[in-house]
């Protein structure tokens, strides 16, 4: 009895190796396994590929100031630690929001509103009668057309009342004034309140 | 140059200066010296008081101010005619408004008259009483709170009266009770049975 040389690739693969009819007959099934196997193989070194490149990667990265963070946070993170790199890099401090900065008034200031001092004239003309970010109302005199000159004046406060903002009485108690008396009867008929501490008035609650 | 300052500088003419320096000698017998006079603002002080006598710029207005001169070094308060009237009489203080005077002669009468008023309201204080000047401090504290006051009772008022129409009397009874010091007779009906519906 003759012994059958065995095929190469059967030694490599000996489930494919059929010696006898009833064997060739499980062949498909066998060859099924065996690209099973393959694609499970291919898919091991693919992700160990993956997994090495990104490991590489996070070696290389500068180290997080906080670990398990969001990835909100970390966007944060990231954005602050290039301002400061940028801020570095141009010679300038950290800005905060503390109003320590050096960013000019004028370009700091540009959203903050004036407060508008209402008053007797005299008291509005006296040294340091207006603090800082105060103003009075100014416009050329009407007068001696007391119609006119009030005209003007109403309908400045009226711009003024339209901002919403706290207006200061800087005259409290004098009530000899004419301009001054009608200026607080136009703030009470739209709903402003006197608050007597501060000597502000205050726009109405909607 | 602005408007302002175009009227300002016509208004030597109206002679306010002379005629203030005219009317208010007798601020001299209190031991009071003229320290500037200019065409809308003529100031005289003594040792311990200062009084400014003014027409006012764009309103016209003739007024004074009265003040203790340590005071205005430190909280810069001048005291005004209606303020001093107040001290003797709360209701012709509210009565008073300062003279408006556009013309020479209407700087005469209005100049002369606040002279009389000052004279007649404002002795102690020319005398510089320490107490005058305290007493026009509170006075002051306490208008500021009254006002306060009335302005928020002359707010508030209505709606709790339309929250009281409306039946809802939770909402009438907390308006209500923001401005009680100010409420009326009727008022205070009203407050009372809203806290027992409410």
């Amino acid at each position: 009895m003759s012994m059958k040389k065995p095929v190469p690739w059967s030694i490599a693969f000996p489930h494919l190796a059929a010696s006898d009819a009833g064997q060739q007959a499980a062949l498909p099934r066998r060859l099924g396994v065996m690209w099973q196997r393959l694609w499970i193989a291919w898919a091991c070194i693919a992700a160990l590929v993956c997994a090495a490149g990104t490991a590489w990667a996070v070696a290389g990265a500068p180290a997080k100031p906080h670990q398990g963070t969001s990835e909100f946070s970390v966007a944060l993170n990231v954005c602050a630690f290039a301002s400061a790199t940028v801020q570095l890099h141009s010679g300038k401090a950290c800005l905060s929001t503390t109003g320590t900065s050096d960013v000019p008034d004028a370009a700091r200031g540009a959203g903050a509103a004036e407060r508008l001092v209402i008053g007797r004239g005299a008291d509005l003309a006296k040294p340091g009668a207006l603090k800082a970010g105060e103003r009075a109302l100014s416009w050329p005199s009407k007068m001696p057309n007391a119609a006119a000159e009030w005209k003007i004046n109403s309908g400045l406060l009226r711009q003024e009342m339209q901002r919403g903002l706290p207006i200061r009485d800087i005259s409290p108690g004098n009530t000899g004034g004419m301009f001054l008396n009608a200026e607080r009867n136009l703030l009470q008929n739209h709903g402003w309140t006197f608050d007597a501490s501060t000597s502000l008035w205050m726009p109405p609650v909607p | 140059m602005c408007q302002r300052e175009q009227d300002f500088t016509n208004r030597a003419v109206l002679g306010f200066a002379k005629v203030v320096a005219g009317a208010f000698q007798f601020l001299l017998g209190y031991g009071f010296r003229l320290q500037s006079s200019e065409a809308t603002l003529v100031r005289y002080a003594s040792e311990r008081v200062f009084v400014n006598v003014y027409h006012g710029r764009s309103s016209y207005e003739i007024g004074v101010e009265i003040g203790c001169i340590s005071r205005e070094r430190s909280d810069g308060a001048g005291y005004s005619m209606s303020e001093l009237i107040r001290l003797k009489n709360q209701q012709e203080a509210e009565r008073f408004r300062n003279f408006m005077a556009t013309t020479p002669d209407e700087v005469k009468i209005g100049v002369q008259k606040l002279a009389e008023q000052l004279l007649r309201n404002g002795d102690r204080a020319l005398r510089g009483d320490e107490l005058v000047f305290e007493a026009l401090q509170q006075q002051r504290q306490e208008w500021a709170s009254t006002f306060a006051a009335d302005v928020a009772y002359r707010q508030v008022s209505p709606k709790a009266a339309e929250a009281f129409r409306r039946q809802e009397y939770r909402k009438a009874a907390e308006l209500y009770e923001s401005i009680e010091g100010k409420l009326t007779p009727a008022e205070l009906k009203k407050l009372e049975y809203a806290r027992k519906h409410a």
